[in-house]
């Protein structure tokens, strides 16, 4: 029983000492340990297999503090559950046996956090509470990856009383979110949650440690609408972000901005994201690049593609390959090219979708499409030069659009153009009287048009557009301020307006997107608040009233 | 406390465990050799500084916002000149 009682006695110590670190340092519980505690495992399999036998040696060497020192710390009986479910852990876990072991181990961590929730004496146990979740965590991560693993589970879960529904990672995240919360809604005494070191006071230091894993685990489940709550939650109870450790930012940012993204709130989420990118160590390049991903994305949907300097980062190789044919298709305006960008001939479709940014990309670019095969079907049918004197606004033809379009769809759907066989005779040289020739109309393929998904066409599948979906379109554009000017449904004709004053009907009638965006999201102060994103401290503690205005900083100055 | 498991197994104190962890950012991380599937990892440190996340080269033009493309001269402006003039040939006649 020597090294039960050695054990116990320490722990003793470090709790009178409220050693914090030294208790996480001892309270170890995921492998490579060391030696002495298999040994210790060892000893409480032999002498104590009786779980009261066992309380009494605890109750015994870790005593209440009589001498009644208030500077000393002390023991609390929530933390004496927490220390018996710890040595039963040892006593009766396999390692071999993942599944169990996760078991387990949810059990201490819920003890764990049990003994936390002490006002007075829990905060001890902090960085031990921190420690065990995130070897939870890892642990549930891992089994997720390990169907064969947990195929038993549903046994398991059945013994669990009925919450079969929720999965091993689900169950894991809502466990360490009773941490999460606990450590944000703590009454701290001091006025916002800070303490006079300026650092998160008492348990609100453990927030954002306890949300990351959370976050983690709830985007490996594509749990992501569970976020929701812990997000509000943030809003309304955190000290600022800026007051944590980098790692911690980031990450966070990370999540909040991946949620914003699949939430559809693009201007937000590359804000989160940029900042994370620019907080992120610049050795770190599995973060970097992850973080890159959803940067780009979001960028690109908002109308900014990935510039040169990207090209020397080592966090972007083997990425911005697989935006390039995108960004390219949207400049040309090429819907053909669009498509297949992101279709399967791109051997990128399954990536893009297993990073989550396949549809987003393929739904929301699209009118960027539109705008530029609009803009180049007025660059070659206007009449140019631009006459500054004329009082006639320039116009686009919707035909000469839907004709763009059809021409799209035609190739889509694999009509080809029949083999010129006066061309093939003369070696591909152009006949002197090809001007007064009529070239050779597109014709389907002999086994009828490719059969197009809903996604595969211009418009919606074999589907050929038609003057009303085009017009339908355009106006779309000059609802979103992407078309700088009017449709005049009467003539057939987009009219560009302002071309005099903005330098010119390309100018005036084709702002560009990210400008457009940009100046919204700033009229709708989305460039100054991000929810969940907590930049300033809040005005009254524990009222619930967040308060950003005129504090927040630009993107990637800090937070 | 001499039977208890050994306290330096574990780091003890913030300076030990920022500097050891810096140290191995940078001998484990040598080459970006990523596979594709991989998931967003936990930081091998707990905090740095500006510094730290700098890195070399242009860092004020990380995005292309002015994009529009004005050759018309390449193949599917030429395509779509083709299918125009047809189409403004067919009307005439």
């Amino acid at each position: 029983m020597a090294i039960l009682d050695g054990f116990l006695t320490s722990i003793s110590g470090f709790l009178r000492a409220k050693d914090a670190l030294q208790l996480k340092s001892w309270l170890a519980v995921e492998p490579p340990v060391d030696e002495q505690y298999y040994k210790l495992a060892q000893e409480l399999k032999v002498s104590f297999r009786d779980g009261d036998h066992l309380e009494r040696r605890i109750t015994k060497l870790i005593p209440e503090n009589d001498d009644g020192k208030a500077d000393e710390g002390d023991v609390w009986p929530g933390f004496l559950v927490f220390m018996k479910d710890y040595l039963e852990f040892w006593r009766d876990v396999n390692f071999e046996d993942l599944l169990q072991t996760h078991l387990q181990l949810t059990g201490l961590v819920n003890a764990c956090i049990t003994a936390l929730s002490n006002s007075s004496h829990g905060i001890v146990v902090l960085p031990t509470a921190i420690q065990l979740s995130q070897a939870l965590s890892t642990l549930a991560m891992t089994l997720d990856n390990r169907p064969d693993l947990t195929r038993r589970l549903r046994k398991v879960t059945d013994i669990d009383q009925g919450e079969t529904r929720k999965t091993l990672v689900e169950s894991t995240a809502e466990s360490i979110q009773r941490a999460f919360t606990m450590c944000l809604t703590e009454r701290s005494s001091n006025r916002n949650g800070i303490g006079r070191d300026g650092k998160p006071e008492g348990k609100k230091i453990g927030i954002y440690s306890f949300a990351n894993l959370a976050l983690k685990l709830f985007f490996k489940c594509r749990k992501t609408q569970s976020a929701n709550q812990l997000f509000t939650n943030i809003s309304q109870h955190s000290p600022p972000l800026a007051l944590y450790p980098a790692s911690q930012r980031v990450t966070y940012l990370f999540y909040l901005g991946r949620f914003l993204f699949i939430n559809d709130s693009f201007y937000r989420a590359q804000l989160c994201l940029q900042s994370a990118y620019d907080q992120c160590h610049a050795q770190c390049i599995n973060q970097r690049r992850n973080i890159l991903i959803y940067l780009i994305s979001a960028n690109m949907i908002l109308g900014r593609f990935p510039s040169r300097p990207f090209m020397s980062r080592p966090e972007a190789a083997g990425i911005l390959e697989k935006f390039a044919p995108i960004s390219k298709a949207i400049r040309k305006g090429d819907i053909v090219a669009f498509k297949r960008a992101l279709g399967p001939e791109s051997g990128n479709e399954q990536w893009f979708f297993q990073k989550g940014v396949l549809l987003p990309l393929l739904y929301r670019c699209e009118i960027l499409v539109w705008r530029s095969l609009a803009r180049r079907v007025f660059l070659l049918t206007y009449t140019w030069p631009f006459d500054l004197n004329s009082r006639k606004a320039p116009t686009l033809e919707i035909t000469d659009l839907v004709v763009a379009a059809q021409y799209c769809q035609k190739v889509l759907e694999g009509w080809q153009k029949p083999v010129d066989s006066m061309a093939v005779m003369q070696s591909g040289r152009t006949h002197p009287n090809t001007l007064f020739m009529k070239s050779h109309d597109l014709v389907p393929p002999p086994q009828g048009p490719k059969k197009l998904g809903a996604q595969g066409g211009t418009v919606y599948g074999n589907k050929m557009p038609d003057l009303l979906e085009i017009e339908a379109i355009v106006a779309s554009l000059v609802q979103q301020g992407l078309l700088g000017g009017f449709i005049s449904h009467n003539q057939g004709k987009f009219a560009i307006l302002g071309a005099k004053i903005r330098g010119g009907p390309l100018n005036a009638g084709f702002p560009g997107v990210w400008e457009v965006v940009k100046t919204r999201a700033e009229r709708e102060g989305k460039n100054t608040e991000v929810p969940a994103w907590v930049r300033s401290e809040r005005k009254a503690p524990m009222g619930g009233v967040v308060n950003l205005s005129g504090i927040a900083r630009p993107v990637g100055s800090g937070g | 406390m001499s039977a208890a498991p050994a306290s330096g197994a574990a780091p003890t104190t913030k300076a030990t465990v920022a500097d050891k962890s810096a140290d191995s950012t940078k001998e484990t991380k040598p080459a970006p050799a990523l596979e594709e599937d991989d998931e967003f990892e936990d930081f091998p440190v707990e905090n740095w500084t500006q510094e730290d996340t700098e890195v070399p080269g242009d860092n004020t033009h990380l995005w292309e916002e002015s994009w529009d493309d004005d050759d018309t001269s390449e193949d599917f402006s030429a395509q779509l000149k083709e299918e125009l003039k047809k189409v403004e040939a067919s009307k005439k006649r």
